[in-house]
Formats: structure tokens, C-alpha cells, sequence
């Protein structure tokens, strides 16, 4: 072949579309005719470049705003077009008769009349619709409206819960400093034990509180879907059947939220919480950042501080005593690269939480080290990582997650 | 770009096909930059490029019970996108003209990219389905009405050609 046929051959070759002959001859052309070796290599290089462009591009904002407002848009559209078509079937027919009539009326009229016909099926939005429509026709059409407005008040003012049943009580606790009589409590009240007494309370539709022994909580609310306590002091263990964020911890700055399972939670007299996932993940939210907490791990929160780096509830002494450096002896990358070396399988997601505070050098080590263990799920790219894109750093602790929960399932 | 569904992905579709709005905008959201990359650079149009990856989760909602997960959901969801776009190019008035487009040449990727947007539209869809996204000459086949398989092949050879003349000035 020649150099003109090599330099046409060259781009199935890089396409790797070529077949065994062709391959070698163009490979043995290549090693002897420096002219076309260039060609090749330019080519080469065009291919690298193109290849580097996969992700410049950056969306506007906003796109996913305007999806799940015309999400919504649609099946209104879609549910009213319904009821329309429902409600009035002798509309209908006056439409008919009256499409008929357009049709016999001027090439001027045509156009108005035509959009209150669309309008009767409710497509558009303009006026005339007084007079295709009589008053009882509106109001038989806005009835349902008005119902649900109704419904929905009844409804939110039932979804109030208090008080709250005390199921069991060991010893002496006091509700509101009062005696326990009523063996409930109400919103606003709170309740307080002593060194030898406990207590459950219910929390209707979601679960129960356990409080244990020197603790005070207060109940802040009682509503399905907004059940919030305080903790001042001491501990308490949550049982979860909801898997909806309908029950917070309010502690000094943070809140607690289940997401389903079993979580304790303890405040000590230094005003130090601790936060323990036991089954189910946990969200922990702090001047408006949400922080999760995967089961089997824990949480320290130094009193009124941002929530601590998590850490596995069985992880060995010499790596909680690290992470402590790192939160809050400014332990730096000295401390990471303690913490990469000393962290097992099981805890890899504290290092992932720890890639948002640690330096660009560090955080391609840790992105490295998690790998070896866990590779990020598809779509979230090394770069997107190194950037500490909170989005992306979430896909990836869902996937590590889910990992690790069939590991102990399957043990 | 072929990577398959993680776990996550397929209990967010299995959610959206029960009909689950949240999930499916997460899904739409995590394949977000995918969709309006390829969209942007097919139609070379910001405004174009934004209606049709609206346009393509809207349709991918509408359409969520018929994916199975015979290819990944990140590439059906590419597919739609590409089609609409060929559409939206394809019925552009007669006298629609591209935007000139300055070239950029703050880095080595901005020049080639901008080079690549000011590609006239045929040339421009072959060499990023080809070359950029990893599409067989089949399947860019498929997408077009008019073309030949040899007609994009040398098409694509063309603007190679083009290209590597202009990044190695």
C-alpha cells in the first residue's frame, strides 16, 4: 500500500475496525515511514483531546426547578381534564352546537370563539367562560375545590397527637416537676429521672422513647409528621418504625433526625452529644447542612459544635483517638494519613467524610484508598470527588452503604 | 461510555415506574450533565440545548414502564436526547444560521470544543456521536434519514482531517 491508501486506512485502524491484514500492514508501514507515523500521531492526539472534552459542559441551573414544576403542571392538566369530562357531559354537547355555529359564523368571530371552546376543555385559560357557563355549572365545578380546602383542614388539625401515652415508668419520674398521675404527656411538658428510674413513651404512628436514667426531655411537638423532642440531658434510645423524617432530637444547635430504626442519642453534663445509629441511617442537620449517619456508626457532637467525623461503632481505639486529633487538635494530614492507614473495610465511610475538610493532595489519596474498597457508582467521576461534590460524595455513601449492609446481612 | 446501573439507580426506576415524581427527578438529576452536554453540543444553542433536556426527562417520564434494563438508563435517556435534538436541527427554518462562534483558546479543550460547535451540523453530529460518545457507525446511522453508513464514514474522516489541522497550527 501506499501512503495515500495507509493515511484513508488509518482512521478504521484507530477506530480498531480494521481487519488482521490491513492491521499489520499498516503497523509494519508505520515502523518504517516516518511521514505517516506523524499522521498517525497527530491523530492519536485528537483522539486524547476529544477524549479529555467528556465533561466541560456545565447545565444551567434550574432545569430540574422547571421539570418538577412541569411534573406537576401535567397531572393537574391530566386530572382536571378528567373531572371536565366527567362532570359535564351536557357541556360537551353545547360545544358541539356550538363548533357548529362557528362554523356558519364569519372568518373573523372564528378565531375568539375557537379559544372558548378550548377553554371548556380546559386548555386554556382565557375569559369568556361566563358565558358558556351559568353559575351552577362553576360552582358544581369548584365544589370538589372547595371540599378538599375543607378536608385538608380537618385533616391537619386531627394530625395532632398530644399527649403522648407513658407506657411504662420504673421508679419515681416527674412530668412537668408534677407527680406522674395522668401517665401521659402533653406538648411543652417536660419529663425528668432520677438516678434509679426510666421510663417508655410512645410516639404515635412512629415509635417509642426510651429515657433512661439522670435524663430531661422536653416534648416540643406532637403532630403526625412534626414529632419533635429536646434533650437537655442525659440519654434516650429511639425505636423507629417510620422510615419519614416525622421524629427529631433537638439538641444545642443540631437536630436529630430518624429516618427509621433504632438510634440513642446521649447529651453529658458538658453538654457533649453522642449520636449511635443501631439500625436504619440517621440525618443529622446542623445550621442547615445535613450530615448522615449510616447504621453501626456514631457521631460525636462536642457541645454546640458542628457534628464531629463518624466513625464505626466497633472501630479500634487507636482510630477514634485519631479522628479526635483531626476534629479537633487541627491533627491535619498527619492525622489522615493515620486514619487511611489504620481504617478497615467497614470504615471507609469515614474517610469519605472526611474528603470535604482535607487538602487536594490528601483527598486523591482517599479517594484511592476508598476505592480499593469500594469503586464510586457510575456517574460520579474522580473528578466530581476531588471537588468534594456534595452531591456526588452522597451517591457515593449511598452505594457504600448499601455494600456494607449486605455484608452483615449475609454474616 | 457504557456503565451499568448501580443498585441505587435501579431502586430509583423502580420507584419511578410505581410513579414516584422525587425519584424519578433524582434520577433525572444525576444524568442531568450527560443529557445537556450531548444536547448542547449537537444543537451548538444554549437555549435549544436547555427545552430539549426538559423536553427528554418530560418524555422519559411519560415513558418509564417501557425501559427495561437491557441497556443502561443513562444511555436510553442519552438516546431520547439525541433524537429530539436531530428533530429540533432538522426542522430549524431554511434560514436559521448558527450563532458565529468565537473560538476560544484559553485552554486546549475550550479551542477544540469551540471548533468543534462551529462544525456545520451533519459533520458535527457524526464526529461527537463517533468520536465522543463512543457510538458504532450503525447506530449513527440509525439516527439519520438521508445518510449512508460510507457517507458518514468519510464525513467523519473529513473532519478529523479538519480538526487536526487546526489544534496542530
Amino acid at each position: 500500500m501506499n501512503c495515500e491508501e495507509i493515511k484513508i486506512g488509518l482512521h478504521d485502524f484507530v477506530d480498531e475496525l480494521s481487519d488482521d491484514i490491513m492491521k499489520h500492514e499498516i503497523e509494519v508501514h508505520l515502523r518504517t515511514c516516518d511521514k505517516c507515523f506523524n499522521e498517525y500521531k497527530k491523530l492519536k492526539n485528537l483522539f486524547d483531546k476529544l477524549k479529555d472534552l467528556t465533561h466541560t459542559v456545565e447545565p444551567p441551573s434550574g432545569i430540574i426547578q422547571a421539570l418538577s414544576s412541569k411534573l406537576l403542571e401535567n397531572s393537574i392538566k391530566d386530572d382536571l381534564k378528567e373531572k371536565i369530562a366527567s362532570d359535564s357531559g351536557k357541556i360537551k354537547e353545547e360545544q358541539i352546537n356550538l363548533e357548529k355555529s362557528i362554523l356558519e359564523s364569519s372568518g373573523a368571530m372564528r378565531k375568539s370563539i375557537l379559544s372558548m371552546t378550548l377553554m371548556a376543555t380546559g386548555v386554556s385559560k382565557s375569559l369568556p367562560i361566563r358565558s358558556r357557563l351559568n353559575w351552577s355549572k362553576i360552582i358544581l365545578i369548584l365544589l370538589p375545590f372547595v371540599l378538599l380546602g375543607v378536608a385538608y383542614i380537618v385533616y391537619d388539625l386531627q394530625k395532632n397527637n398530644s399527649p403522648w401515652k407513658i407506657e411504662t415508668a420504673v421508679g419515681r419520674i416527674l412530668i412537668d416537676g408534677k407527680e406522674n398521675i395522668t401517665g401521659t404527656i402533653s406538648e411543652n411538658e417536660s419529663l425528668l429521672s432520677s438516678d434509679n428510674s426510666k421510663a417508655e413513651i410512645l410516639i404515635p404512628h412512629v415509635g417509642s422513647i426510651e429515657v433512661n436514667q439522670n435524663s430531661i426531655i422536653i416534648l416540643k411537638k406532637a403532630k403526625d409528621g412534626d414529632n419533635r423532642i429536646t434533650l437537655e440531658k442525659g440519654s434516650v434510645k429511639i425505636k423507629n418504625v417510620s422510615k419519614e423524617p416525622d421524629f427529631a432530637i433537638d439538641l444545642k444547635n443540631s437536630s436529630i433526625i430518624d429516618r427509621g430504626g433504632e438510634l440513642t442519642v446521649s447529651v453529658d453534663e458538658y453538654g457533649n452529644a453522642k449520636v449511635s445509629a443501631k439500625i436504619g441511617f440517621t440525618e443529622i442537620n446542623n445550621n442547615s447542612e445535613n450530615y448522615f449517619l449510616s447504621e453501626k456508626y456514631v457521631c460525636d457532637i462536642m457541645n454546640g459544635e458542628k457534628p464531629g467525623t463518624p466513625y464505626r461503632s466497633d472501630a479500634p481505639d487507636t482510630l477514634i483517638k485519631e479522628i479526635k486529633n483531626f476534629d479537633y487538635n487541627n491533627g491535619g494530614d498527619n492525622s489522615i494519613d493515620n486514619i487511611i492507614s489504620t481504617a478497615r473495610k467497614s470504615d471507609m465511610l469515614t474517610l469519605l467524610a472526611i474528603i470535604p475538610r482535607a487538602s487536594q493532595t490528601k483527598r486523591k489519596i482517599l479517594f484511592q484508598a476508598i476505592t480499593n474498597h469500594f469503586p464510586p457508582p457510575a456517574n460520579v467521576t474522580r473528578m466530581d470527588i476531588l471537588n468534594a461534590n456534595k452531591k456526588m460524595l452522597h451517591l457515593w455513601w449511598e452505594e457504600i452503604r448499601e455494600q456494607l449492609k449486605s455484608i452483615s446481612d449475609r454474616k | 461510555m457504557t456503565v451499568d446501573n448501580t443498585n441505587y439507580v435501579e431502586y430509583l426506576i423502580e420507584h419511578s415506574k410505581e410513579g414516584r415524581k422525587r425519584s424519578f427527578i433524582d434520577l433525572c438529576e444525576i444524568n442531568l450533565r450527560n443529557v445537556y452536554t450531548i444536547a448542547y453540543r449537537l444543537l451548538s444553542n444554549e437555549d435549544e440545548a436547555q427545552k430539549v433536556t426538559l423536553h427528554t426527562f418530560v418524555k422519559s417520564w411519560e415513558k418509564i414502564k417501557e425501559y427495561n434494563s437491557k441497556i443502561p438508563f443513562s444511555i436510553w435517556m442519552k438516546n431520547t436526547a439525541i433524537e429530539y435534538s436531530i428533530i429540533v436541527l432538522n426542522n430549524r427554518d431554511a434560514d436559521y444560521t448558527e450563532r458565529k462562534r468565537p473560538i476560544k483558546s484559553s485552554s486546549e479543550q475550550e479551542f477544540l470544543e469551540s471548533h468543534i460547535l462551529s462544525l456545520p451540523k451533519d459533520d458535527r453530529i457524526i464526529i461527537i456521536l463517533h468520536d465522543i460518545e463512543g457510538y458504532s457507525y450503525k447506530e449513527i446511522y440509525n439516527f439519520f434519514e438521508n445518510l449512508e453508513i460510507d457517507e458518514i464514514k468519510s464525513k467523519l474522516i473529513n473532519t478529523r482531517e479538519y480538526l487536526i489541522n487546526k489544534i496542530s497550527v
